[in-house]
Formats: structure tokens, sequence, C-alpha cells
């Protein structure tokens, strides 16, 4: 895989750019500061510098002034500092609005399930957002922290256990948006990617459409028989299909699997042959992950193969 | 409109007599030839005036903890440090300088804070203005006995900078404790603040900060500005003794 | 080849006397002399500095391309999580003991540490912990990161041994420092030779003496927030699983409330090193030696107050991320006058480009780096971005190792001479320098730009993002280049103890007392001490027609060593209680489901044996009115009647505990269960622990033991009502404060 991971620096809601803003300014104050401790030192060495044996020079000791200078005015620095914090810290994170959240997002480990209580569905390690409207979000976890960061579109916040904290998230443009877990959670941490991706509304609204469908129907053939060996097998004591079997949110949501960009939450590409590779044995692709290899048959693999590609 | 009201609000005649009573003691003070400071004693004049009149006065009334606690901070450690400073070099009553003095003095700047936070009487100081006079009285009069023997005006009344750093350290460590049971835990000390307020016109200012966030201010407030004050009198005592004095002290014989 | 025996045995000739040369394993071994103890600590972290390097050379070949698969997910999740564990417990703060322990006594004119076999004792727990912390490798290597977050480090999701090893190797480790941390304090304060006061001390002194106190404070909260965590994992208690009533976020508040204080308990030495440094090659006092020092003692305090910013993220609510975000950037104002003031010592010098002072430089610039982005890392706002990214990788190694570790270069280079009393090679020490520099940059440098694109921390492999791959190749080039500079560095070092040239007493014409006797020095370290009346006694010896200005009276006050360390302890294990009693009132504030202080606490019966046990203080104090007045059978009576009254109150406590048993309360059953167990459980070890002191005096007090030495029972005595004290807040907080209404 290639592309753009997205740099902090290149924001697309109002509420990373108030952070982006400050860190343009927060860095040519540092800049400056370094600026005078670095020339100050080179110009030392450059100027003072001896080579050979000399005497002792005149034995300074201090200057009052000069240190009250260089208190009070990296003091006044903190100070406009702390004053411009707080202004991003208001525009970025401003406070959460009473009741019900648009998403729940909830970090197990290793993959993301995003829930929509408002609209009913869902989603994993992968959502959509509607461009230039701000969704409030509650991070949940099931299991040990966890932390949710889209570089490009907000702060990063911990999902701490039962504690239900909140981000805003947003969107200025289309686009596919990269978001990783950033708090370390064990093994497979690395791989707890996650991708929003924005468009406009109507396109979203389609594809909350799709969300709320149930898997599709299929009746014959391998898909079928790979739908009867999903509830068959010890599939749903972990996956939930909506409308087939399974209410274990252990695993992924696998209703609208083949719909998704990545495998293993951001892993590998979805194409068949990595859905083939990750059905023979997960530990291949994501070693420690906690679908442990179920040491399928070739042809039980490729039924629910079949089964799973008719999940868009 | 709103900003008016938050001006003329609460006013009332005991403020008159507050303030009259200060212009008097100010006179006093000036009359009485004492040799004050004039600068920190006009300044800790000020700060008390500004502490006790409305809109502060009133914030700290019933209205938010926070500035409730940040009326007690003012009142325990800033106004009585200016006022110690306030006074004359030659002002060295003999009986303030005893060890026992001092780590009753340590009481005197640390207790009131726990004493006064206990809900029972948080409580009675915010509804009764006779209790209220009280805590202020005694906020004030603690604060100056704290203060004295790290500020007191001649050096031979000072602690030395050891005991003087442990002395301060130790007061910070008490109001930090406080501190981070109020800002970490649901402790609600004075939940006169988190009932609906008698004065309505605030009661939407402290529902836009929230009663929660309100009570975590008071607890930070004392945590960390209390503290770094305290901070910022171990840094003049080391300081002050480090100075290197240029010419030869004899030491004692 | 092992490192640690062979430079010994190189170092014998040097250090060893004639008659210990036939038997030198034992003389290393036994021995509780402070050079050697000085030399075993920097002998241990040269060899445990050699692991962490080799880890975090794997972890960078992990990272070095995108998708890499060398070794697995759960072995980098290991190598990072005892790297960090190294380099902090095992490397720096060894180092910086290590250098303290040789260079305090020597500057300050003392014939040893106040306490030689506590010294001893100390440096053997370092090996130990060690091992420990390795022992590990047989049972499943702690892989939870150097923070160890609840609830990751809980038995459901770590469940191997490898981190109940971790906690033990830190808690012996963490035990070892305070001990150290006691012993380094009470030199500073007693054992100053005539003229040294405490306004004239080297500054390296002065801010190891603040380090120490940084030490004996914050360590015990790290100690009581890892035997929380050992009794959630063997106990079956939830201090830090959200299920159970606990809350992982404590865990972050005790580690971090240690933790920050312990970034500065590094930081510090390397600032006295520096400030000892720069001067000797710019032929100059330090610039505002008062700044300086005071600055010290802010950051020391500071360092207290700001642990919060660790947890930005966490949720803590906008008005304790706003307080804890100008607390934080404070820090950034002390530690400002102190580079200003280095760099300021410069001007008008004759600069001497030494390797120390070239060190020292680096850590000048690459020290402001890291200062700087700390600041970002105080605000909240960019902290919400750069958090646990790479950005936050590069800034704390700018620190730790662009700062802390070229400081101790620098310190290493300046005295080795002294301790081996050979000079190291110059040009090999310049080629190390340039490829440690070089090295570092390039590791570090462009990490910054890897936590701009969006990489996290400990992540074992990462997509191939556009320039993500060869950003992090320049990373791990840089990292070889460091593991170049270190085989250099150990080269020159065994080279230089063979065929060094030799040094003399004062290589460098530095001004400090270490320099005043002959390198290295003597068992007994000086002959005669040169007359003290300034900052730089050496200098005014060199210079008698131009002194330094006399700072004070001559006069010193040195306090006596068994009360001075009782003290300290005392000071430590307050923090200790503190700790604790918070941990309780933090649980207890708002009752809990299932038992609480109200419904399974019974009042008479405790308050009865409490009353036994503050008369004991009473009858204690008696012992020591008898032991004053000369009264030898008073003192035995008092002192067996003390220890009956501490015996009643453990009895008692005793019946309380099979009482709440009885009841179906245990340790596991709630917060309360948990949290009252813990605090009462460490009083009354530390009562049990107090009787068997007074046993102790009271024994031998009557075998006659102390006709004609004085007892220690007045720092006996200090302790046991310190512990009593300590039961006054215990029996208010957790017994009576619960029943008011």
């Amino acid at each position: 895989m290639s592309g753009s991971s997205g740099s902090i620096f290149d924001p697309a809601s109002p509420e990373a750019q108030a952070i982006t803003h400050l860190f343009v300014i927060t860095l040519w104050i540092c800049a400056a500061i370094f600026a005078v401790v670095a020339g100050l030192v080179g110009y030392c060495l450059a100027r003072y510098r001896q080579r050979e044996e000399a005497d002792d020079p005149a034995q300074t000791a201090g200057n009052k002034r000069l240190e009250v200078v260089w208190t009070v005015v990296p003091f006044c620095i903190v100070l406009v500092l702390f004053g411009l914090t707080a202004q991003a810290m208001e525009k970025s994170d401003p406070a959460p609005e009473p009741g019900e959240p648009d998403l729940v997002i909830t970090g197990h480990q290793w993959w993301w399930e995003i829930r929509s209580p408002k609209l009913g569905y869902v989603a994993a390690n992968e959502f959509h957002i509607p461009v230039g409207e701000r969704l409030s979000i509650r991070l949940d976890s099931t299991d040990v922290l966890h932390e949710f960061w889209v570089p490009r579109l907000t702060r990063k916040m911990t999902a701490v256990p039962h504690a239900g904290n909140h981000v805003w998230l947003r969107a200025d443009k289309p686009g596919v948006y990269q978001g990783v877990c950033s708090e370390f959670c064990g093994t497979q941490h690395a791989w707890m990617r996650l991708i929003v991706v924005a468009e406009p509304r109507e396109k979203f609204d389609a594809w909350v459409r799709t969300q709320q469908q149930p898997a599709a129907v299929v009746t014959s053939g391998d898909a079928a028989r790979g739908r009867d060996l999903f509830r068959e097998l010890t599939c749903v004591n972990c996956h939930a299909i909506q409308g087939v079997g399974g209410k274990s949110n252990a695993g992924p949501d696998l209703t609208h699997l083949a719909g998704r960009q990545m495998l293993g939450a951001g892993v590998v590409p979805n194409t068949p042959e990595n859905l083939r590779r990750w059905l023979t044995d997960p530990q291949q692709i994501k070693p420690g992950a906690l679908m442990p290899n179920f040491n399928l048959s070739p042809s039980r693999r490729d039924q629910l193969l079949a089964y799973f590609s008719t999940l868009q | 409109m709103t900003f008016t009201r938050f001006i003329v609000e609460g006013w009332s005649w005991s403020s008159l007599t507050l303030i009259g009573g200060m212009v008097a003691a100010a006179g006093c003070a000036v009359r009485s030839r004492l040799g004050l400071r004039p600068g920190y004693f006009a300044a800790a004049l000020l700060l008390a005036l500004f502490t006790l009149l409305p809109p502060f006065g009133t914030l700290a009334a019933g209205v938010l903890f926070s500035a409730h606690m940040a009326q007690h901070i003012l009142l325990l450690v800033v106004i009585p440090a200016l006022l110690v400073l306030s006074l004359p070099r030659d002002f060295t009553p003999r009986f303030l300088n005893s060890g026992g003095f001092r780590s009753l003095a340590w009481v005197a700047g640390v207790g009131p804070m726990w004493l006064w936070h206990t809900p029972a009487l948080c409580e009675a100081a915010v509804r009764q203005p006779a209790v209220h006079a009280v805590q202020t009285a005694s906020l004030m009069a603690m604060g100056l006995v704290f203060w004295w023997p790290v500020l007191a005006p001649c050096a031979r009344n000072r602690m030395t900078p050891g005991p003087g750093i442990v002395y301060l350290f130790t007061a910070c460590l008490a109001c930090t404790a406080l501190g981070i049971i109020l800002t970490l835990t649901p402790a609600d000390v004075c939940p006169i603040f988190s009932a609906p307020s008698s004065v309505s016109f605030w009661t939407d200012l402290r529902g836009r900060i929230g009663a929660e966030q309100d009570r975590q201010i008071g607890g930070l407030l004392m945590w960390i500005p209390m503290c770094l004050i305290y901070l910022g009198a171990i840094l003049l005592e080391v300081f002050r003794w480090l100075r290197p004095t240029g010419v030869t002290e004899k030491p004692p014989p | 080849m092992n490192p640690s025996s062979s430079s010994s045995a190189a170092l014998t000739p040097a250090t060893l006397s004639t008659e210990e040369r036939a038997h030198w394993q034992l003389a290393w071994v036994a021995t509780v002399d402070h050079k050697r103890i000085g030399i075993l600590y920097l002998l241990f972290t040269l060899f445990f500095f050699a692991v962490g390097g080799l880890e975090a050379l794997f972890i960078r070949l992990q990272l070095a391309v995108p998708n890499n698969m060398l070794v697995s997910p759960d072995t980098f999740n290991a190598l990072f999580t005892m790297h960090g564990t190294t380099m902090i417990f095992l490397v720096a703060m060894p180092a910086v003991f290590g250098f303290a322990n040789y260079f305090i006594p020597l500057m300050i004119g003392a014939r040893d540490m106040a306490f030689p076999r506590l010294n001893a004792f100390g440096v053997w727990l370092i090996p130990f912990g060690g091992a420990l912390l390795h022992f590990s490798l047989f049972t499943g290597v702690p892989k939870v990161g150097w923070f160890g977050y609840a609830p990751l480090s809980e038995s459901p999701y770590s469940s191997s041994l490898g981190v109940d090893y971790w906690i033990i190797a830190l808690l012996v480790l963490g035990i070892g420092s305070v001990a150290t941390g006691i012993n380094l304090i009470a030199t500073i304060f007693c054992l100053r030779a005539p003229g040294m006061t405490l306004q004239r001390l080297p500054l390296f002194v002065w801010i190891m003496l603040i380090a120490a106190f940084l030490v004996i404070l914050a360590l015990p909260v790290l100690n009581a927030g890892l035997v929380m965590l050992l009794m959630d994992r063997q106990l079956g208690t939830h201090f830090f699983m959200a299920g159970g009533g606990g809350s992982p976020v404590l865990w972050q508040h005790l580690f971090w409330s240690f933790g920050h204080p312990e970034v500065y308990i590094l930081a510090l030495p390397a600032f006295g090193i520096i400030s000892e440094v720069i001067p000797v090659f710019s032929r100059k006092p330090i610039f505002g030696y008062e700044f300086v020092a005071v600055s010290g003692v802010a950051i020391g305090f500071l360092s207290f107050g700001v642990w919060a910013h660790h947890m930005f993220t966490i949720g803590m609510g906008r008005a304790a991320d706003l307080f804890f975000v100008i607390a934080s950037m404070l820090i950034a104002v002390p530690t400002g006058v102190k580079v200003f003031n280095w760099s300021t010592t410069m001007v008008r010098g004759r600069i001497r480009m030494t390797v120390p002072m070239m060190y020292a430089v680096a850590f000048l610039i690459q020290f402001t780096i890291g200062g700087l982005s700390g600041v970002t890392h105080g605000s909240a706002a960019l902290d919400w971005q750069t958090k646990n990214s790479y950005f936050l990788v590069a800034h704390f190694h700018y620190v730790i190792v662009g700062g802390v570790l070229f400081a101790l270069l620098a310190a290493l280079h300046y005295w080795f001479p002294k301790i081996s009393g050979r000079m190291l090679s110059e040009r090999l020490g310049r080629w190390t320098f340039w490829c440690m520099t070089l090295g570092f940059n390039a590791t570090f440098l462009i990490q910054h730009m890897l936590g701009f694109a969006g990489m996290p921390r400990r992540v074992y492999t990462y997509p191939d993002f556009e320039n993500w791959g060869w950003m992090n190749f320049l990373s791990t080039a840089g990292a070889c280049l460091m593991g170049v500079a270190a085989v250099l560095l150990l080269v020159n070092i065994l080279r230089s103890l063979s065929r060094g040239m030799p040094a003399g007493p004062n290589p460098w014409r530095a001004w400090t007392l270490e320099w005043a006797t002959p390198s290295p020095p003597p068992a007994h370290n000086f002959e005669a001490l040169p007359p003290i009346h300034s900052r730089r006694p050496l200098w005014d010896l060199a210079n008698p027609d131009r002194p330094d200005p006399v700072v004070g009276p001559d006069a010193i006050s040195t306090p006596d060593r068994a009360k001075t360390s009782l003290w300290i302890l005392i000071a430590s294990e307050a923090a200790f209680f503190g700790a604790l009693l918070l941990v309780f009132v933090y649980f207890n504030i708002r009752p809990q489901p299932g038992p609480s202080s109200k419904t399974s606490l019974h009042l008479v019966p405790t308050l009865i044996f409490s009353v036994c046990l503050f008369a004991s203080s009473f009858t204690l104090w008696r012992a020591e009115v008898a032991e004053r007045c000369g009264r030898h059978r008073g003192v035995a009576r008092w002192l067996g009647l003390t220890v009956l009254l501490g015996a009643i109150f453990i009895v008692g406590q005793g019946f309380e505990y099979w009482g709440l048993y009885r009841s179906g309360v245990t340790v596991g059953t709630n917060v309360f269960a948990a949290s009252f167990f813990l605090l009462t459980g460490f009083h009354g070890f530390h009562v049990t622990a107090g009787l068997i002191a007074l046993g102790i005096v009271l024994g031998l007090g009557l075998a006659g033991d102390y006709r004609n030495r004085p007892s220690p029972l007045v720092a006996v005595g200090l302790y046991w009502h310190f512990v009593d004290i300590v039961w006054v807040f215990v029996l208010s907080i957790a017994y009576l404060l619960p029943r008011l209404p």
C-alpha cells in the first residue's frame, strides 16, 4: 500500500486547523529562541575558542540585570503561549453537548467498532461522514486503553473503559482520512488503523442506507453453503451478520465486509486473495490477533469466501 | 446590560461599611507614624477591597466555589504576605521568635483551609454574614501569623533557609493534598455551591461553568497557584541565602 | 569477555593496595569504599547500556523498512518495554549515582559517604534488580511499555509472570535508589569539610542534593503504585480495573507523579555536570551561580506539580488541563535561565574544545531542542496531536539521550582521568563524539517529521505511506552510527586503561576539591585539604593575587548523621503513606457498593488499641528522658512498656483483620476493602519493623551494650513517633471521617 498518511500540518477541519495554527506560531517562537541560544553558543565558539594555552580571562561571575531579563522574557512568552493554547483548546475541542452522540466508537484489541445510535448501523475500522458536518463522538473501550487519532481531522483522545470520553469529528473536504490507535494496547497495536471517508451528503446518505440494510440474501451455491457454515461453525461466537446470525461484538461485524477497503484493521487490502489468506490463517497476516487459525478445509474456506464476497 | 448588572449587583450597606472601615484603617496607619511601606500596604488594602466587595465578593458568597476558593487564597496567603512586607524594618516584637511559635504559625497557615472546608462550616460561612466575617478575620489573622517567620522585616526574626524551606514546602503539600482531593475525587465539601442560589442573575454563569468544573477549578486553584506562591517564597529564601555578600562577614566569636 | 571483570582487573593496579591484589575479586565485591562503589555503579551501567543499546538497535532494525517481519510483534513489544525500563532504571539512574558516589565526597572534602555499608547495599541492588527484570526472559517478558499502563498490565491482558518480575525488579531498584538518595543527602549535610558551607558547594553537589530529594520523595509514590498493581495481579484486588470499581486513570496519576520528577532526577544531575564542565573549559566561573542553583530548586519543586501533562488525552476536563498547561510551561522558565547562564559563561572565556567540552556544547544545543519540543507537549492543544507519536519519541530522546546521555559522556571524559589516573585519547574521543552526535541527530531529528506525518509510537511495523520508509531508514542508519560510537567509546576506555597518558592530579586545571588529590585518589581521599573560603578553592590556591569573593562565613554546621538520615527516611516514608492515604480517600469519598468503613469497621476496639499506640509514644519519650538522665533501668522499663503497648496494637489489628475475614471482607471484596488493607497493612508492617528495632535496642541495652557508646534510641524513637503520627492520619481518615454526618 502506498499513499499519503496525512500530516497534522495539512488539517481538513476547523478543529484540527486550530491546533495547526497554534503549532505554526509555537514553532516560530521556538525557532527564534533556538536561534538565540544556538547563535550565542556558535558566536562564543567562533570568537573565544583558544587553540593554545593562554592566561585565564577576567572572572566575571554574573549580572543581575541580565538574569532578570532572561527570566521575565521567557515568562512573558509562556503567558502568551498559555493564552493561545487556551484559545486553541476551546476552538478545537468545545464542550460536548448533552444528548446522544452521533457515533459511539469502541476500541477492541485490535480493531475499532463504530456504532451509530441515531442511524442504527454498525461498522468496523472504516466509516463515512458527511462533509462539513460536525459529529459528536463518544469513545469507549471493551478491554484496555486505546486512543483515537485522525491527525488531519481532530485531536486525539483516549478510549478509557466506562469513561465515555468525547471528541468532535468533522471534515471540510471530501477525502479519505487515515486514523490509528495511538495508545499502546498490546500485541497488534500497530495494526489498529482506522479510515474515515468524508463525502458529500447524498453519497453519505447512500452509504448509510447500505449500512442499514441486513446482509445480502443468498439462496444457492457456494455462497449459501458459506452462510450456513458461518452459522454452524464458531464464527457466530465472535462475529455478527445482521439478518443471518451472531450477536457478539467480540470481533468486527461482517454484514458489509466486502465493502471495506482493508482487512484486519489496516494490515492488508481487502482483496479476495487476501481474504482467502486471512481465512486460511489469520495469524500469518496479523500474528497475535485474537482470531485463531481454525484450520478450515479448503472447500469450506472457499464457501465462506464466496459468501463473504456477497456482503457488499 | 449584563455587564452593568455584573458590576452593580450585590452592593449593600455592609460593603459601604467595609470601604469605610478600610479607609479609616488606612488613615490610622498613615497617622500613627508606624512607618509602613506605602506600596505594599496600599496593595494589600486594595486587594482586600477587591476580594470582599462585589462583584468578586458576591461570586464568592454562594455562587462559584472557585471564586470562594480564590477569596480564601487571597485572604490567607496573598494579602497577609503583603501586610507583613509592609511592616517597617524596626518592627520586631519579641514573643514572635520562638520555635514553638513557628510550629503554631505553620498550623495557623494551613489549618484554616482544611477547617473552613468542612461541609458544615463552609455552608455556615456562606449563609450567615456573621460567620463569614469571622472567617474573613480569622483567615487574615492566621495568614499574618503564618508569614511572620518567613517575611518578617528584620532578618533576625526570620527562619534560617533550611527550616524555612521545610516550613513552606510542607505547607504547600498540605494544600496540595486538599487540592488533589477536590480536583480528582467527587468530594463535595461545600454543597451549597451545587444547590440553586438565591441570587438569580449569577445562576446562569454557574450553569455555564458547571458545578463539577467549578469545584475542580476550586481544587486546582488551591493546588497549583497556591503552591506557586509558596514556591516563590522558597526561591526567595534560597536566593537571599546564596547571594555572595562580597565582603567577609566575620563569624560570631 | 565479561566487560565488568576485565575492566576491574585492569583497574586493579591503580586502585587496589598491594595486599588486596592477591584477592582482588573480594576487594571489589566486599568493598564499602565510595570510589570503588562508584566504579561498580559505572561498570553495571556500562553493561546494561550495552543490553539496552542492543535492544534499541533491534527496534530500529525492525522499523528500518515498512511491513518488516524481522522480529515478531510480541518480541518487538518486549524489546521496547525492556529498552525503556533498562535505560531509565539500570543505566541512567545508576550512572548518575555512580558519578555522585565517586565525586560528591571528593568535592565536599569528605573521607567517604555517610553510610558506606548502606552504599554497598544500594549498588548491589542494581544487578539484583537487573537480574530479576531479566529473569522474566524465562517466564514471558513484560510487553506493556515502560510505564505499564493499566489495564494492559493487569492479569487479564498480560497473564504471564513477566509483569510481576518487572514490578518486583522496579520495587527492588526503587528501594535501592531511596537508600542511595538518603545516603547522598546525609553525606552532603553531615560530612562537609571545614569551610565547605552549603553556599559554597560546587553546583554539581548542589544540584545532586536537589535530585536526591526528588529521589526520596518520588520513588515511594511509584512503589505505592507498583504494590497496588502487584496486589491486583496476585491478590485479586481491582485498584486499576474499571470493572471492579477501580480506575485505570489512577495508575497514570500514581505513575506520572513519580514519572515526571524522575525526568528531573535524570536531568538535574546532567545540569550539574554541565555546570562543572563548561566553566572549567571556558576558564571562567559559572555565570550566575545563585541563579543556576535557585532555578534548580524551582525545577525540583515544579516537577512535582506537573505530572498530569502526561495525561492531556485521558479526559481530565478543561479546567485541569489548563492548570497543568501553565504549570508545565512554567518549568521552561527556570530551565531557560540555566541554558542562558551556561551559554553566557562562555562569553569572553578562553574556550578549550576538549572532548568533555564538545559533549557539553552538544548537550546545550540538543537539550535546547528537547526543551523547546517539551514546551509543545506542555501546551495541551499541541499535545492532543503530538502525544504518543514519533514527535514525542524524538522529544524525550532529545532530553534523555541528547541531554542526559551527552552530559554523562561529558562527565565520563571529564572525570575519567581522576578515576583511572590516565587520560582518554582525545583523537579517538573526537571520532566517538562526531559518530555519536551525527548518529544521534540522524536517528531522532527525522522522527519529529514522522510524528507530524502521523506515525504513532510503539508500533512494530507500519504501512508503506509516502515518505515514511526513507525517514525510518535514515533513523535506523543513525542508530547504527550510534552503535559504532558506543564501540569506539569502549575501545577508548580499554585502551586508555593500559596505555593512556598519566593524568596527574589536575589535568584540566579545574577548581573543585576532587582535583586537589592524586589521580586516582588514595583510599582516604585527601592528605590535606586546601583552605576553603569561596566556591572555587583551587582557583584561590592557584591565583592568590585575585581570589574569588568570599561567600558567607566560614563556620559550618554539620548535623548528626543518624538523626539526619532518619528525618530523610521519614520524609520518604511520609510520601509513601501520603500516596496510600490519598488512594484511600480517592476510592472511599463516595460510598462504594459492598462493605464500607461505616458498615465493616468497629470504632471502639480500634480506639482502644489506638490509645495503646499513642501511649507507647509517651512511654518512649519517658525512656528517652531516662536515658538522657543516665537511668539505665528506667530506660529498660519504659522501653519494655513501649514494646508491650506496640505489641498490643499489632495484636489488636490482627483481631480486627480476623473479624473482617470472618465476616467475608477480604482484600478482593471491593476497593474499600483493598484500600483499607493496603493502608493499615503497610502501617502494621511499619509498626512491626519499629517493634523489632525497639526490641533490638532493648535487648542490647539489657545486655549492657550501651554502657560505653551512645544508643540509637533517639533515632529509632524518631521512627516510632513517626509511625504513631501516621496512625493519627489513618485513624481519622479510615475510621473517623466516614462516620461524620
